[in-house]
């Protein structure tokens, strides 16, 4: 017998020499209110503001301008995206303005941590009750461009809004299959390790930007 | 170097020493020292008002919070009825989508699991996450033997490390340090990745931005990432990761080789039961409606993807949980999702902090695991640091009725079946018996008679106002001492409540029930 058949064998002899034991009905109601949808919007700007994120607000029409003329004021030079349509326009609109590029080969490390100033992301969905955005990576979304870069900039449609997180996965928001890595992401990196005093920018990301798109 | 840092090194070198030091003292000595460390309970009762008052502003509303505590309990509780099975769908998704998955009964068998998968992938330097079951396994000691440099990548975790020491607190490691002590830890110990001296600074921005930039170059050269899990979904084989500095994620994503490690308890069904006992996690640990990062690995890199890690491992670690599992009344000590708020609500552990435990786990949580997994002959002393007051069976997300594990596990060391079985198998608590002393069983024998035989009961009450005089003895007094030494000496009353009543004119039958003598 190896040790996963003797861990396996144990348990199974306890659960058959334990009367049923009396478990707490997994049909119990939670109470936990869900946010109206009317409040959403407001409510996912809070959370995010209120965890040191930046929300701008912008539309289909405007949201590479708006995002340029922040990119300007922050002096970002090299920006990398995911291959996804969104990634693609900001690419050809903001090429002459920096290096401004999406990724399709393997990130080089060394230039991952040292050479790109701001990553490029599409959320799958927003997450109201948290200020939540979920990340869905893979091969047009590398994981990385939302961890290592110093800013980290997440695009939103203000349609894929959704409660909470146990809303959203109760109604089938999951990703089917699920991607290797999915992420919720609700601010910039952050810890409070040393006398429970607040700092950001704790390993990955020290600014995090939402665009929340209202007309998409 | 300046004469300066050599006295700073010469004064951490003594502090870790001293900590060294006051590690193999026993519990109570070790309880008094920190009792008397001024600078330490400042630390704790400010961390444990801190965290209280976060937890109170995010459940605000009683009945919701209760209701979520009910659905924490229903979903650990049902986790727990079909774990074998859980365990069994979790390795075969895993398997499926990718993730080798390892069992390990013992400690030492996960170390040598786990410095196997390194030692077959030629990985020489590793970076951990933030992880309580490789504290306790000591996987760091482990490795280091075999010439692997081991790095804690968690701010908290990373200074512990530094300074030489253990995590104080399961969400907070260095809870125990105030900002000069950092200032100093950082400046001394610390060193650049071009291998110079960390500028002195106590301002908490740079000191995060000091270790960031030395983290930083080693996710970046990392031969493979070592983390902790919060929950592992059977269903979808799916492993998932709470934390706000992007560290577990780094761990995680960056170096080639990923190996998770984790007890065999954190398996849950569904995906559906996630999202809760997240929002549990996350509210009770620090009072945050969600963490910073939720990060869910169901797979390494594909073939097209651009980043990931090449391999992910999974340790199932066992190390006393099946036999946890087996016992009658302990079992819920396995319901629990390690977000510390029993040890912030604990009055004992904000005053004597977490070192004194002289365990991984400190507080209730830590009273409660530590004895099942180490044994009552080691640890049997720690049950006794509960007032029983309650708080942590209180703001427990799950419904760990954790002051009842507390008194099961005194019984358990006071019974008079002594067990000492280095069997796995055993169901009992090692050690069982080992507190038990016959000058404290004859007391309590007698305490229990005096209160079944009326007759001994006045003789023993007439006897006690009679002597009361002795009470204020030199030699009682001794006799007394670790209770009267900070607290007043109990002096009994000139006559026995009895004796006062009958005075009075109260019938002493009245309230006899009937069939009784």
């Amino acid at each position: 017998m190896n040790s996963r058949e003797r861990i396996l064998g144990r348990l199974r002899a306890s659960l058959n020499e334990q009367p049923a034991a009396a478990v707490a009905p997994l049909s119990v109601a939670t109470h936990w209110p869900d946010p109206a949808p009317a409040e959403w919007l407001a409510l996912f700007k809070q959370n995010l503001s209120d965890n040191h994120a930046e929300v701008i607000e912008c539309r289909q029409q405007d949201w590479i301008a708006v995002l340029a003329q922040r990119l300007a004021e922050k002096n970002i030079r090299v920006l990398r995206s995911g291959r996804t349509d969104a990634g693609e326009a900001l690419v050809a609109a903001l090429g002459a303005q920096l290096d401004c590029d999406c990724v399709t080969e393997t990130l080089s490390k060394d230039d991952l941590f040292t050479q790109i100033d701001a990553g490029f992301s599409v959320a799958l969905a927003g997450l109201a009750e948290t200020g939540t955005l979920v990340v869905n990576t893979g091969p047009q979304e590398p994981r990385t461009l939302s961890l290592v870069p110093p800013l980290n900039i997440v695009l939103l449609p203000a349609s894929a809004m959704q409660a909470g997180f146990s809303a959203w996965v109760t109604q089938g928001g999951l990703p089917q299959p699920l991607p290797t890595n999915l992420l919720l992401i609700s601010g910039p990196s952050k810890t409070a390790d040393i006398q429970q005093t607040l700092a950001y920018g704790a390993h990955g990301p020290k600014e995090l930007i939402v665009l929340l798109m209202t007309d998409a | 170097m300046t004469a300066e840092m050599i006295e700073l090194r010469q004064a951490l070198d003594e502090e870790q020493q001293e900590f060294a030091a006051m590690q193999q003292q026993h519990f109570k000595v070790r309880a008094k020292m920190a009792l008397e460390n001024e600078a330490l309970r400042h630390s704790f009762r400010g961390a444990s008002d801190f965290l209280m008052a976060k937890r109170r502003a995010v459940f605000p509303d009683e009945t919701a919070l209760s209701g979520l505590r009910d659905r924490g309990e229903a979903i650990r509780q049902y986790s727990l009825s079909k774990l074998p099975e859980l365990l069994e769908t979790l390795e075969k998704n895993l398997t499926a989508n990718g993730i080798q998955v390892h069992w390990a009964e013992t400690a030492e068998e996960a170390c040598a699991v786990i410095h196997g998968i390194l030692a077959s992938n030629n990985a020489r330097t590793v970076v951990k996450g933030k992880s309580m079951v490789t504290e306790e396994i000591e996987l760091n000691h482990y490795l280091q033997e075999k010439g692997i440099e081991c790095l804690e990548s968690d701010m908290g975790e990373y200074l512990v490390q530094l300074a030489g020491e253990t995590p104080s607190h399961i969400i907070m490691p260095a809870i125990h340090k105030n900002k000069e002590q950092v200032a100093n830890l950082m400046h001394g110990r610390a060193q650049t990745s071009d291998g110079s001296d960390v500028p002195y600074t106590d301002d908490v921005d740079q000191m995060i931005g000091n270790a960031r930039a030395i983290l930083r170059d080693k996710f970046r050269h990392a031969d493979a990432g070592i983390s902790g899990v919060n929950m592992a979904v059977a269903n979808t084989g799916t492993l998932c990761l709470v934390e706000n500095e992007g560290n577990g994620r780094m761990t995680t994503t960056v170096p080639k080789l990923h190996i998770a490690v984790t007890g065999i308890e954190k398996v849950v069904e569904d995906f559906s039961h996630v999202p809760e006992l997240l929002t549990l996690l996350t509210r009770s640990a620090t009072g945050q409606k969600i963490s910073t990062y939720f990060n869910m690995i169901s797979g390494p890199k594909k073939n097209d993807e651009h980043d990931g890690p090449e391999q992910v491992h999974l340790v199932l670690v066992d190390n006393g949980r099946s036999r946890i599992f087996a016992h009658p009344v302990l079992k819920p000590t396995l319901q629990c999702i390690r977000c510390g708020a029993c040890m912030n609500h604990c009055p004992v552990y904000a005053r004597i902090g977490g070192h004194a435990y002289g365990s991984t786990y400190p507080g209730p949580i830590g009273q409660v695991v530590t004895p099942q997994i180490g044994g009552l002959e080691q640890y049997g002393d720690m049950v006794s640091a509960c007032s029983l007051n309650g708080a942590c069976g209180e703001a427990c997300p799950v419904r760990i009725p954790l002051p009842d594990l507390i008194r099961e596990l005194r019984a358990e060391a006071n019974s008079p079946q002594f067990v000492n079985a280095a069997d796995p198998a055993a169901a009992a608590v090692q050690g069982r018996g080992s507190k038990r002393t016959l000058g404290e069983s004859l007391i309590w024998k007698g305490w229990a008679l005096g209160h079944r035989l009326p007759a001994l009961y006045r003789l023993m009450t007439w006897g006690m106002t009679r002597s009361r005089r002795l009470f204020a003895s030199a030699a009682a007094k001794k006799l007394l001492s670790p209770w009267t030494d900070s607290r007043s000496t109990p002096l009994p009353a000139t006559q026995s409540l009895h004796e006062l009543a009958k005075a009075a004119g109260v019938a002493s039958d009245v309230s006899r029930p009937q069939g009784e003598q």
